[in-house]
């Protein structure tokens, strides 16, 4: 969406950035110790706000939002069939008052969404059509990128024969993208000439038509991914190419004979109001008449940015990649353009590798853990915090009765370790678990292993209103991320930190009799990095770390178990897993928030050091924030997982604050005053939450007001230039408390407009608790200053400084590798 | 059998990133038409990958998209077989036989094909040992060692052969031989070398793990690409990613893998120096692996099927000091004119697919070296370009001497060959670990000023450098330096006596930084902190 005047202010607040003569002096005057204050004071407090707004938002599985619309929508005047073209600059629409409840009513138009009235559709239980127009509403129509958008429709068909299946569900419901706005023929649009068949893939890769079925109330709902042009060339859809979704109802019509009013043969002979007939070339044109079409609108992305040689190199954090392509195509296209060279795929521990390398292969790192190495860096360098997230454990489970996706879930460090070490006696493979499967061995080493994830007791324990699953797929194979990274790293840190899940890991028994695979009792935790230990055919072929992470998200979304097949075809190799079908998922993924909210995947709650359940939500990384430990830069944390109070019961403990590693010497003056610049745009402008280019994507929370001064800090550095080489490679900033709090210009960026994570967690939601937000942020701030006062006069300011930094000296220990012993027969 | 990963092409770079990022971003100069290009799809290859990946990455902004799934050489040709791909990229051909540990037979492609060289490589031994809180750096190994540790003869890091070839006993570490699970050319590569130059081992080997079914007395075991798992202390793992993950990873403390140097250079991991024939250890660098092949027999008949397709033989056994034997040629499989096309496949697709192929015949061979591969010599690159001419839709063929623009080579002959070092003397098997040259000749250790430092490890050695030909002292041109400093780094194990000094001496200049640098909050701290009980 065009939003005008948002530019001018972008670029009023980067002009507003460059240097100020006495800054850098100010920040050191102003020891962060009085920003550790300002966080204890404020978070929590902040966290409950935020709480309030988004109680019960987990990504993917995001509340109504009942908004009515006050925002500009996409112009999606009620379309039926061909509708005019879309005006590029949306104009608000009208305001609606809806009537809430009332399923047959217009429903409103959601920010930054659009509502569609389609036809009426035909009601076989009075064998008329009924007196109201079906309505369809899409959550987002505009600044679209490679995501999942929610649709949802009233007044459709009632499916009979739950859950979908292409013969057997009368008056199911496709969603399919079109690669233009307004599309006439099939062709235009992806996979809907497939006879219903869900879960298949064309020669340009997995569909992304959604099958999907309607309640007996007429309303529905169901979830697509959108493809770019980087995903689906085919269709090509970008920025100056708007594209559309179209719904297509089966709601019957004899297609045999063009009768398309003619209903009797929709379940007769011809059956055409199964989807393998409606959603077909031949037996679908009634289907197809009444298509609803949707157009959508997508952003720019950096493939857009003016062809040009970089001005910096950047790597690292997959965790940033969503915030990171924001911001790059912002500013390539901003009055002074910055064009950064991003490789968003390799880990933090390469990343540190290559920034600190001599002579360095990247301008700038991004990473979550601090450089430990002892090699020295080449040249002198800072951190700055630029993006906070969380890492997430996405779950695609369908309810067996209802075929429903399953939206809450709870994981203990325990049940995730024993996910990441097929620690289940999967189809009964376990060697003292009955006999082996005719022609197979079995897996000694899960032996008397529960069967699956699902009726293993502790999950049961946990979970004990989770709804019955039967997966057609009887292995519940996580999907992880290859390589050396820091997301693994923290996660098996939280597992490792769990005294059950770490005994667990060591060989010790649970509760009720189970023990990890003992092919994986040599690995190491914390560990950077995880493979598959166990060389039973089945789990070896299947528990493959994926790579990059941006892969990991798309084999969930495209409910893809990781993998191949595990036994070979006729020629000998091993072929992918065919996608799982709706209805009968079991599939899990470690992923970021970014990702999961991008894509609307429904994620875990998990267990934090207080013994709670939290989702990654914005109050809950929030709580998350005033519990973190310092390393001895000075700037990087990490969340303290060791203190269990129950202060912090609220706190998400996956979540992560991603820094950038910038040189603050030995680079031209050209190339710093470009980093500088980006580094001023990411601590301003770039932590406004939002959907359009430069803005915060989903799945990220604001940096605080510390964080972005530490930030702005770092900038003037790289500015300057004057950074001393440090003998450790360790950062120039020996201990916690140096930590700037330059409250004057974190103050004097825009306050973020709100905290959202998921995608109905918007904009417009949550009015009060933004007002309520700032004026904290303004109160931490003045917090700040008297905090760092008192610090510097060496009063009581300084007592809540001294355990912080008690805490950060412990945590910069590095945990203990696990030594595990033999396994113990019971 | 679908491509799973669709998005497979949106891996920016595996590996390389940003070593090219200085690179000023390539035009091709290339006579292709301007306007829009079909994004086309590939698959196979995870041992050519990383050069296939930054070739499509530099022309992304002429607008060109290459969609590449590395599932494996073995996969890529399935799906190009079964018209899911509009090329493949396989380090064999198609199989003209029985694979031994595979069900499958010959392999017949319902499609016309031609093969195109895309890049030469040396298949490397990476490996994970740390001693005494120091990474091993400097490993080499002979030919028969590392065979006998993949067909599970030596199983310890301290065996006794080890030591020899190293020239130092390594402490007690079992040896994790790690191989690929899915069939990969990587696999095919080192097998081919293992059934020609070791057959009795390997043959043994294939005999032992199939329990008799194939190899043994008299029955030779060719080739395979599907490494047998499950034997000894092995891991098999999926894909190269997986398998340089393992050795990294802080389990994989003892591992061995192979694959393309390319790996384990983008990890900033060491590789085995390996043994060659004229008994020197050497690396796959960009020149040894041109040195190598030069005695590579290709099918120089353009009429065979085969054509362009390499012969290793001699490569194995070929007695030149800087000849890394390993070293091998991988192609694409392309459509070809006037033979059956997959349905899939249209002019267009042919138009971006050549110019693609054009584009790193020529321009970017030149980024060969930095990848961990090497350029390919005139014959194959001449060869490569008249075989994507003949693809359907294709675009008019370059000329090597106008608007190829390869600047790999001078007068006709590979740069890197031309101007490939000799081996330091050092680097000659029965040269001690710590040796140093002086006046051109190997000699004792301490005879130099340079010698004993920490600091010399890994500093000829890694392989980690931007440049792939750090191995050896004997570098080209202005390397008369580098030449007369220690070749094969410290001896391992006196990194802790060496260490410690400067350790405490770092850890007292850091507490000096703190006590005096720190603005006057510390000072506060500081002092409630020695008040606070002990």
């Amino acid at each position: 969406m065009n939003r005008p005047g948002q530019d001018h202010q972008m670029r009023g607040t980067l002009r507003s950035r460059l240097p100020a003569p006495d800054f850098a002096r100010r920040v050191f005057v102003l020891a962060g110790a009085g920003s550790i204050v300002m966080a204890v004071a404020l978070l929590p407090s902040a966290a409950g706000i935020a709480s309030d707004a988004h109680a019960s938002v987990v990504a993917g599985q995001p509340s109504q939002s009942s908004t009515p619309s006050q925002s500009p929508t996409a112009s999606t005047s009620p379309t039926q069939s061909v509708s005019p073209a879309p005006s590029k600059s949306p104009k608000p629409s009208p305001s609606h008052s809806p009537k809430p409840g009332h399923p047959t009513a217009r429903p409103p138009t959601p920010p930054g969404g659009a509502v569609v009235k389609g036809p009426k559709m035909w009601d076989p239980a009075k064998h008329k059509y009924f007196s109201n127009p079906s309505y369809v509403t899409v959550t987002q129509v505009g600044s679209l990128v490679n995501q999942v958008v929610q649709v949802k429709w009233r007044g459709f068909t009632p499916s009979q024969g739950l859950p979908y299946q292409a013969i057997t569900t009368f008056y199911p419901v496709m969603i399919a993208q079109c690669s233009v706005p307004h599309p006439t023929k099939r062709s235009q649009c992806f996979g809907v000439n497939n006879s219903g068949a869900a879960a298949q893939e064309s020669q340009f890769g997995p569909y992304n038509t959604v099958y999907a079925t309607t309640s007996p109330d007429g309303t529905g709902v169901a979830y697509i991914q959108l493809l770019t042009a980087q995903e689906a060339p085919n269709l090509g859809c970008g920025q100056g190419h708007a594209c559309s979704l179209i719904i297509d109802a089966a709601d019957g019509g004899n297609a045999g004979n063009g009768h398309c009013k003619d209903h009797s043969e929709d379940k007769g002979l011809f059956e055409y109001a199964t989807g393998s007939s409606s959603f077909g070339s031949q037996t679908g044109i009634c289907a197809w008449r009444d298509r609803i079409i949707v157009p959508i609108h997508f952003a720019p992305t950096p493939t857009n940015c003016p062809v040009r040689n970089s001005q910096f190199s950047a790597i690292g954090s997959p965790m940033l990649a969503r915030a990171m392509t924001s911001w790059q195509t912002k500013l390539c296209a901003s009055a002074s353009p910055v064009v950064i060279r991003y490789d968003s795929t390799q880990g933090e521990p390469l990343a540190r590798t290559d920034f600190t390398a001599s002579p360095p292969t990247a301008d700038v790192g991004f990473t979550t853990l601090p450089v430990t190495s002892t090699g020295g860096a080449a040249r002198p360098f800072t951190y700055a915090p630029v993006a906070i997230t969380a890492e997430s454990v996405a779950f695609g489970v369908d309810n067996s009765r209802t075929g429903k996706q399953d939206s809450h879930l709870k994981l203990d460090p325990r049940l995730v370790l024993k996910l990441l070490t097929q620690s289940f006696n999967f189809s009964n493979e376990g060697c003292g678990n009955g006999p082996p499967h005719k022609g197979r061995t079995c897996d000694n080493g899960v032996d008397n292993d529960p069967a699956s994830l699902f009726v293993d007791p502790e999950f049961r324990k946990l979970n004990p209103h989770f709804p019955p699953v039967s997966p057609a797929y009887p292995y519940e194979i996580p999907t992880v991320l290859s390589g050396q990274s820091d997301m693994t790293t923290e996660l098996t840190k939280w597992i490792s930190a769990n005294k059950d899940a770490k005994a667990f890991a060591g060989g010790s028994f649970d509760p009720w009799g189970a023990h990890v695979n003992s092919w994986y009792l040599g690995m190491k935790l914390p560990t950077s990095a995880l493979n598959s230990f166990d060389p039973f055919p089945p789990i070896q072929r299947q528990f493959v770390p994926v790579f990059p992470l941006s892969a990991v998200a798309q084999n969930q979304v495209n409910d893809m178990s990781p993998g191949t097949q595990w036994i070979p075809v006729a020629n000998g190799s091993f072929p992918p897993p065919s996608p799982e079908i709706p209805g009968t998922r079991s599939l899990f993924a470690v992923l970021d928030q970014s990702d999961a909210a991008a894509y609307r995947l429904p994620v875990a709650s998990v267990e934090n050091p207080a013994g709670n359940y939290a989702a990654p939500t914005a109050a809950s990384m929030s709580a998350a924030l005033g519990d973190m430990t310092t390393a001895k830069n000075g700037v990087t944390q990490q969340f303290n997982l060791k203190n269990t109070s129950k202060k912090f019961r609220t706190a998400y403990p996956l979540t992560i604050v991603i820094y950038a590693m910038v040189p603050t010497g030995g680079i031209s003056k050209r190339k710093a005053a470009k980093i500088a610049q980006w580094l001023d745009y990411v601590a301003g402008p770039g932590q406004q939450p939002g959907f359009g280019p430069g803005e915060l994507p989903p799945g990220y929370l604001p940096l605080t007001a510390t964080m972005r001064a530490q930030t702005l800090k770092a900038a003037r550095e790289v500015l300057n230039q004057a950074g001393k080489k440090a003998k450790h490679a360790a950062s120039t900033t020996p201990t916690a408390s140096a930590s700037p709090s330059s409250s004057a210009s974190a103050t004097k960026s825009s306050s973020p407009r709100t905290i959202s994570l998921g995608y109905d967690s918007h904009p417009g939601t949550s009015g009060p608790a933004r007002y309520a937000l700032q004026v904290l942020l303004i109160a931490g701030v003045l917090l700040a200053l008297a905090g760092s006062t008192g610090l510097v006069v060496g009063r009581r300011g300084g007592a809540a400084a001294l355990s912080r930094l008690r805490r950060a000296r412990v945590l910069t220990q590095r945990l203990p590798g696990l030594r595990l012993p033999r396994r113990t027969r019971p | 059998m679908r491509s799973r990963h669709r998005f497979a092409g949106r891996r920016l770079m595996l590996i390389l990133g940003v070593a090219l990022a200085a690179a000023a971003p390539v035009s091709p100069a290339l006579a292709s038409s301007a306007g829009t290009y079909t994004a086309i799809n590939g698959a196979g290859s995870t041992w050519s990958y990383v050069a296939l990946n930054q070739w499509a990455e530099n022309l992304r902004t002429d607008g060109i998209v290459i969609n590449f799934n590395p599932d494996g050489s073995e996969a890529g040709r399935q799906n190009y077989m079964g018209g899911q791909v509009n090329f493949a990229a396989s380090d064999p051909p198609f199989r003209s036989s029985t694979d031994p540990f595979d069900q499958g037979g010959a392999e017949i492609s319902p499609y016309g094909y031609s093969y195109i060289p895309d890049t030469a490589g040396g298949t490397s031994f990476m490996y994970h040992l740390d001693v005494g809180g120091k990474q091993i750096t400097n490993l080499r190994l002979s030919g028969t060692t590392v065979a006998k540790i993949f067909t599970g003869q030596i199983t310890n890091w301290d065996n006794k052969e080890i030591t020899h070839d190293y020239g130092q006993q390594l402490p007690n570490i079992p040896i994790i031989p790690v191989v690929r699970s899915d069939g990969s050319g990587a696999t095919y590569f080192f097998t081919r070398w293992l059934s020609h130059v070791y057959p009795s081992l390997w043959g043994a080997f294939c005999n032992r793990v199939s329990h008799g079914k194939v190899g043994g007395s008299g029955k030779p075991c060719g080739a395979t690409e599907f490494y047998p798992g499950g034997w000894g202390a092995s891991v098999s793992q999926n894909g190269s990613e997986n398998v340089a993950t393992y050795i990294s990873a802080n389990y994989g403390q003892g591992a061995i893998g192979y694959d393309e140097y390319a790996y384990a250079l983008a990890i900033h991991y060491p590789v085995v120096s390996l043994l060659n024939p004229a008994g020197y250890y050497v690396k796959p660098t960009a020149s040894n692996v041109a040195v190598a092949l030069t005695q590579a027999q290709i099918n120089e008949n353009a009429s065979s099927p085969n054509y362009l397709q390499q012969d290793l033989d001699s490569v194995y056994t070929y007695k030149d000091p800087r000849s890394y034997p390993l070293s091998s040629y991988s192609y694409l499989v392309v459509p070809r004119s006037s033979t059956k096309t997959s349905g899939n496949f249209s002019n267009a697709d042919g138009n971006t697919l050549s110019t693609y192929i054009n584009y790193f015949l020529c321009a970017g061979q030149q980024y060969s070296a930095e990848l961990g591969y090497s350029p390919l010599p005139l014959n194959l690159v001449q060869g490569g370009l008249n075989q994507a001419a003949k693809i359907p839709g294709a675009v008019p063929e370059p000329s090597l001497s106008s608007n190829c623009n390869n600047p790999t080579f001078t007068k006709g002959v590979l740069t890197v060959l031309k101007d490939a070092p000799k081996p330091s003397p050092c680097q000659k098997a029965g040269e001690p670990l710590d040796c140093v040259v002086v006046n051109g000749k190997a000699s004792a250790p301490g005879a130099t000023p340079n010698s004993g430092s920490s600091a010399s490890t890994g500093n000829a050695t890694s392989p980690s450098g931007s440049n792939a030909s750090t191995t050896g002292p004997g570098q080209s041109g202005g390397g008369t330096t580098a030449q007369q400093g220690p070749v094969t780094g410290s001896a391992v194990l006196v990194a802790s006596s060496n260490g410690s000094p400067a350790m405490v001496g770092f850890v007292a200049a850091a507490l000096i930084l703190v006590a005096v640098g720190a603005p006057p909050a510390i000072y506060a701290a500081t002092r409630r902190r020695r008040r606070a009980p002990r």
